[in-house]
């Protein structure tokens, strides 16, 4: 009898422990599971300036579905660098932010569980170049930290094929000689994540690729290139026009950002044309083509004709 | 007789040669020495105090649980230490640099602190999804992959020494920069070496970056 009841203690205990730990992780709140840039302090090589990037951005494209972390009650808000804005107050004192969003889709004050939809993603605010997801976690309420390792499925870097990942001056050991001359960017690690690198480990000597294995998490950078002409016209157009708050938030915005946003119309009108162009000089070749078929087809009877005739004059002269 | 003169001069020139490529001293120290040369208000931040603050931000913001004063090994404390000082007073070319080197001692497996500091330097000049300025991260790492690209043909010896020159020139590191050129000099590159590394320095130039405001 006291055997059963301590066995089912330790169940008990083993269970709650279980759960608890469950619990601990959070769900990745992107459908895409996929980070384009990643927490840490960034320094403008222009402005001389630190920055911390207090979370981690995730690819989401307008109006992705977005899910709740972890459980715990909704707050919304705007703010003009993050744009429309939800924060989770979590049942433990977590508390996370999901920032640049189109829409919530609860009503501040619902108390949410991880994986519940909360919000569409989408590109508002000054701060946003593209369409993303930027999340942030603050264990205890108060001091961010980096969300990366709190999550239950640990997410995918975006490649770095075309761009350069992480730090510009490779790791190498440039007295022994042990350098990789690929030409990328350093081989970055690590603990299973690190599939978004460029993979410049794979012709790295022994020693560096020893070294460099046992690294933490490193940062693999986010780019736009990416983007497809149409996802470009719809990022930029449904940023403007299929968002209610843009006109409230172009009204709060100081000279700077408008003149910011002046240029990017601009730019944007320009691309526009550019591409009108494109499309009416294929319209044309083609008419011209067409035209040129046509004429082909007209004029080659004539010709025959004018030949036959100058033939028969030919022959009268003759006679 | 000739020949064994011949032969001898040949020998005493590789000796030389081998001696004078050996002789170079390494990229760390190249790195320091240029920027103790540095007018002091441009380093303004002590070593102490940039120590102190890299260790505090790397364990409030990174979850470290190790610190630079308590590395065990010599050497990459003192590699810790220079990058700290140097990145935390606005060099991060030359700063990381010194970490890029520690990650490649086999003693860096052992070191508790060194993957937090590779893990800062790592996103340092990363760009985010934020970044959308022309003249901001996004656009230096495009044109710093261009240029680490350009200097691929380099042979190992002088990739590190032309990097540092060419990437400093680029993030506006004048330690990096001038370290870069006295490790190359040391180094004796080759005429056509010599050519790639200018030609990948006029990429930058024709980039048209602005320069650092406030400097």
């Amino acid at each position: 009898m006291k055997k059963k009841l301590l066995s089912q203690l330790l169940f008990g205990l083993v269970l709650a422990s279980a759960l608890s730990d469950a619990n601990a992780c959070l769900t990745t709140p992107a459908p895409s599971n996929i980070l384009t840039s990643l927490y840490g302090w960034r320094f403008h090589p222009v402005y001389h300036r630190w920055r911390l990037h207090k979370g981690d951005d995730f690819r989401a494209s307008i109006g992705t579905t977005v899910v709740a972390s972890h459980s715990g009650t909704v707050q919304t808000g705007y703010s003009a660098s993050g744009g429309n804005e939800l924060r989770i107050i979590g049942d433990d004192g977590m508390v996370t932010r999901y920032l640049h969003l189109s829409r919530a889709s609860v009503s501040p004050g619902t108390h949410v569980s991880a994986g519940d939809a909360v919000a569409l993603s989408g590109n508002t605010g000054e701060a946003s170049a593209a369409a993303h997801l930027h999340f942030e976690a603050y264990p205890n309420g108060s001091s961010v930290t980096n969300p990366e390792p709190l999550f239950c499925n640990a997410p995918t870097r975006k490649s770095g094929a075309d761009t350069v990942n992480g730090f510009p001056i490779l790791a190498c050991d440039p007295d022994n000689g042990q350098c990789d001359t690929s030409g990328g960017p350093p081989a970055t690690s690590s603990s299973g994540s690190s599939s978004g690198s460029t993979g410049n480990s794979g012709s790295t000597s022994g020693s560096t690729t020893a070294a460099v294995t046992d690294v933490p998490p490193a940062p693999t950078i986010s780019s736009f290139d990416d983007m497809s002409t149409n996802e470009i016209f719809v990022t930029e157009v449904t940023k403007r026009f299929s968002n209610p708050d843009w006109y409230q938030q172009e009204s709060t915005m100081s000279t700077v950002p408008l003149i910011i946003e002046y240029a990017h119309m601009k730019a944007l009108q320009q691309y526009i044309q550019f591409h009108k162009s494109l499309a009416h000089e294929r319209v044309e070749t083609l008419l011209a083509a067409k035209l040129a078929k046509k004429v082909k087809r007209d004029i080659t009877p004539r010709l025959e004709r004018q030949r036959m005739v100058a033939s028969k004059a030919g022959s009268g002269d003759s006679n | 007789m000739t020949k064994k003169a011949i032969s001898g001069l040949c020998l005493a020139f590789s000796i030389f040669c081998v001696h004078a490529v050996s002789a170079a001293e390494p990229i760390d120290v190249v790195i320091y020495k240029q920027a103790t040369t540095q007018p002091q208000q441009h380093l303004d931040q002590s070593k102490e105090n940039s120590v102190l603050n890299m260790d505090r931000m790397l364990k409030e913001q990174y979850g470290s649980i190790g610190q630079i004063g308590s590395e065990s090994d010599p050497y990459l404390k003192d590699l810790y230490e220079k990058s700290a000082w140097l990145l935390l007073n606005g060099y991060p070319i030359s700063g990381g640099t010194m970490i890029q080197i520690a990650r490649t001692k086999p003693a860096f497996k052992q070191s508790l602190i060194g993957p937090y500091l590779v893990r800062f330097v790592d996103t340092l000049l990363a760009p985010t999804e934020d970044d959308g300025d022309e003249f901001g991260l996004l656009k230096h790492s495009q044109i710093a992959k261009r240029v680490l690209t350009g200097l691929a043909p380099l042979p190992n010896r002088l990739q590190m020494p032309a990097q540092l020159h060419v990437i400093g020139k680029l993030y506006h590191d004048e330690i990096a920069y001038q370290a870069g050129l006295t490790a190359l000099k040391a180094r004796t590159p080759s005429e056509a070496e010599w050519s790639v590394v200018k030609h990948q320095l006029d990429v930058v130039k024709q980039a048209g970056l602005p320069d650092p405001i406030g400097q």
